[in-house]
């Protein structure tokens, strides 16, 4: 059963973080909620499709299938919510929004439908095992339950914290922590590409796994956050870093371009 | 003279990227039975990439995890599954499976001399 919640907790955890914060930031731009339904909807359709061709996509690409996947979607995920946090910033004014609506809902689809694509494939994967097998299933349908409700308790509590915040600093806030969530999938998405012999593996920069082990209840929490990677490669710096560079400057960029949009507006009045 | 410079370069990028043949990849086999790693402990070579193929002989499924060797893989109950790992210095990495960490664990030794 413990096995069970921490599992379901660390799976459920990932993809609550990304739809709390974009359902608090969405919230404060008075866009409307039902679109996170209909992304998580898609997400859950894609876990379906995505479960029902599992083996085949496995044994894929001489048996790497699954890692590539893995990459493809960590990718995906990070690009959509580096096009979601420009949208945001492009409404620091909400006078002049800088991007059309429909690109904060296709980012809103992409990142959240892909998100909960490989969380739930995995719990779906861990639980149909129990299903096939002769082992009592009841206790890890209550230990995914508790996991479950313990994640989304942490959902509701970052929710109601940026929901709080005023309308600019509720933005800023979300934009700002997207960066290192953003930044940690692409470390993920690195790791498979190394495990799937896509990329060169190295030798570690540093390793923090005397300070904090991943095993560790600490490390577990960072990993579901923010990807924590004890013994990071040059190339999982050299992304990680890339990922937070174009993000910060992308947002610099966007929020110049909202600033300057203003001060014509201004001008031509 | 100058037209020899070209071929000699394709020449040597096509050797380059010729040379690392998939043969020469070693293969090493793990194998799931009741939850249970054979062998719980697989030497392999320092210095040298290998391909684990892990064949899962359980109807469940299982996750071949470790962060000593910074892997994770999903791994179907009756199906098997490859990951890539190293080359790596001497030394013991453990891993385990993450779906059933209380009896499934094991580790791999990397070895200067086998």
């Amino acid at each position: 059963m413990t096995s069970a919640l921490i599992i379901i907790l660390g799976e459920v955890v990932e993809a609550m973080l990304i739809i709390s914060l974009l359902m608090a930031a969405t919230g404060s731009i008075g866009m409307n909620r039902g679109w996170i339904v209909v992304a998580i909807l898609i997400g859950l359709a894609g876990a379906g499709l995505y479960a029902d061709y599992f083996d085949a996509i496995s044994d894929a690409f001489d048996g790497v299938g699954q890692e590539l996947t893995n990459a493809t979607t960590l990718f995906g995920v990070c690009l959509c919510l580096m096009f979601f946090s420009f949208f945001l910033i492009g409404q620091l004014r909400p006078a002049a929004p800088l991007f059309p609506l429909w690109v904060g809902i296709i980012a809103l689809f992409g990142s959240i439908g892909l998100a909960i694509t490989r969380e739930v494939v995995e719990i779906y994967i861990y639980i149909s095992g129990y299903l096939l097998s002769p082992e009592p299933v009841q206790p890890i349908l209550i230990g995914g339950a508790l996991g479950t409700g313990i994640a989304l308790s942490m959902g509701a509590l970052i929710y109601y914290a940026v929901s709080n915040l005023k309308r600019r600093q509720s933005l800023i806030v979300s934009c700002i922590v997207l960066v290192p969530i953003s930044a940690g999938l692409v470390l993920q998405g690195v790791t498979y590409l190394m495990q799937a012999d896509k990329l060169p593996a190295q030798s570690p920069l540093w390793d923090t796994s005397s300070l904090i082990p991943e095993d560790s209840v600490i490390g577990e929490l960072l990993f579901s956050l923010f990807s924590y990677e004890a013994t990071p490669t040059p190339l999982h710096v050299a992304f990680y870093v890339s990922t937070v560079g174009v993000m910060l400057l992308g947002m610099l960029l966007v929020s110049r371009l909202a600033a300057s949009g203003q001060n014509n507006s201004v001008k031509y009045a | 003279m100058k037209t020899r410079i070209p071929a000699l370069m394709i020449a040597i990028i096509g050797m380059a990227a010729m040379s690392p043949t998939r043969g020469a990849t070693p293969e090493f086999v793990i194998e799931i039975k009741d939850h249970l790693f054979y062998p719980s402990e697989l030497t392999i070579p320092s210095g040298v990439k290998i391909k684990l193929r892990i064949v899962n002989n359980d109807a469940t499924a299982e996750e071949f995890e470790s962060y000593e060797l910074n892997r994770e893989k999903v791994i179907r109950g009756g199906r098997s599954g490859t990951v890539f790992i190293g080359p790596l210095p001497a030394g013991e990495y453990p891993f385990f499976g993450e779906f059933y960490p209380k009896t499934a664990q094991g580790k791999i030794l990397v070895v200067d001399e086998i």
